[in-house]
């Protein structure tokens, strides 16, 4: 009869342990899921501003704004429609901009996009093709790149340099 | 932020092939001066980098880690290279993962890399998990792939104070779920701001191919 309730509590303890408390997934690490929201199609996660959170696809133009204030509990704000054609690539910066890379038949266009609406938008046009991906830096400095070859603009989309690796490329070192 | 992390992009480059192992290198470009950007340090990887998933830096701006994943003949890997001195940057580590299916699937808040990816051997129908690397104890601590995270593919996730986010993708639907995390607290005595280590990830890189052809690799 004993040992029925040490068996009992034993198996009662392991439920405690294993599913009622958050998951253990290291000693001193543990992660527990606070909320799941259900979402559309979308490729990528990113925050910008103070406390905005955004989802993109690679196949629209859309993004998805989220105030993450509330960080365990997100609320949907509204849906941008930045672009007709779909985002290629987006750059973060700590304030309240982002850059974002949108490519349509002939042009490869770097954007710019604020809390106010304000849009810069640049076009640069490649005999080869667009960006394959932006970054932004302090500044902010903004860098494509291309291939072999990466440019760099000021925060107002002004072409400052571009770097061709070429000559490096050739290089083993 | 100071530093000089800010004024360094990275970049890997391959000079054939994907599967080819010649000429493979690392690189920093020095944007302090935009009007004139310079390569300011490089190293030779001269093999093993195949098709690179996802890049991020952690541990700037006094430390500075690369960390890249990449597929070698279905197996995913990260290696860990310190870019402190860009004239003299170095491998440090070599870890398996679980499949790295996105390229933006890595977060880092100094002391660690968070990678989303699928369980180590697993295939492309299993669930997703998160892997929890140390670069002090140059580790992995951490690899769960719960039901937690019953998700076919994780393709992206943003680290904000407390909170993990994991954005889903695959199947539908798609899911944004939110994780409380205790015990990733990172050192602050290393980054300058809160958002350092995450903000010097924008800094981070992508390939550079020569091959034309090559570039929807990545």
């Amino acid at each position: 009869m004993e040992l029925i309730t040490v068996g009992k509590a034993l198996y009662l303890s392991s439920l405690i342990i294993f599913i009622l408390l958050p998951q253990v997934v290291n000693a001193g690490i543990t992660l527990q899921e606070v909320k799941t929201i259900e979402i559309g199609n979308y490729d990528s996660i990113f925050s910008y501003g103070y406390h905005n959170v955004a989802l993109y696809s690679n196949q629209s133009g859309f993004i998805d704004i989220y105030d993450a204030e509330n960080l365990a509990s997100p609320t949907y704000v509204k849906t941008l429609n930045v672009s007709d054609t779909p985002i290629q690539g987006i750059g973060t910066t700590p304030g309240s901009w982002f850059y974002y890379l949108t490519q349509n038949d002939t042009h490869c266009i770097l954007n710019k996009y604020g809390k106010d609406n304000e849009q810069n938008t640049l076009t640069r046009s490649y005999s080869d093709g667009c960006y394959d991906s932006i970054q932004v830096s302090l500044e902010p400095v903004v860098v494509g790149f291309h291939h072999n070859s990466l440019d760099v603009y000021d925060a107002s989309l002004e072409l400052m340099s571009s770097f061709t690796m070429m000559q490096i490329s050739q290089n083993s070192f | 932020m100071t530093g000089f992390a800010q004024d360094l992009i990275y970049a890997v480059y391959k000079t054939d092939s994907w599967k080819g192992h010649a000429n493979n290198g690392l690189l920093a470009f020095d944007i302090s001066d935009p009007t004139n950007v310079l390569i300011s340090g490089s190293l030779n990887v001269t093999d093993e980098i195949g098709t690179i998933t996802s890049a991020n830096i952690v541990g700037a701006p006094k430390r500075v880690e690369l960390i890249l994943t990449e597929t070698i003949a279905n197996n995913n890997y990260a290696k860990i290279f310190d870019v402190y001195n860009k004239n003299n940057m170095k491998e440090l580590d070599t870890f398996e993962t679980g499949r790295v299916t996105h390229k933006q699937a890595i977060e880092s808040i100094y002391p660690y890399i968070i990678i989303a990816s699928k369980p180590i051997g697993e295939s492309q129908n299993t669930i997703g998990g998160i892997q929890i690397y140390d670069v002090d104890q140059r580790k992995v601590v951490s690899m769960d792939a719960s039901s937690n995270f019953a998700e076919p593919f994780i393709v992206d996730s943003y680290l904000a104070p407390s909170y993990i986010y994991m954005l889903s993708g695959g199947l539908n639907p798609h899911h944004l779920k939110i994780f409380h995390q205790t015990g990733l607290s990172y050192n602050d005595h290393i980054s300058d701001s809160p958002g350092g280590s995450i903000f010097i990830t924008s800094l981070a890189l992508l390939v550079l191919i020569k091959s034309k052809g090559n570039s929807n690799l990545i």
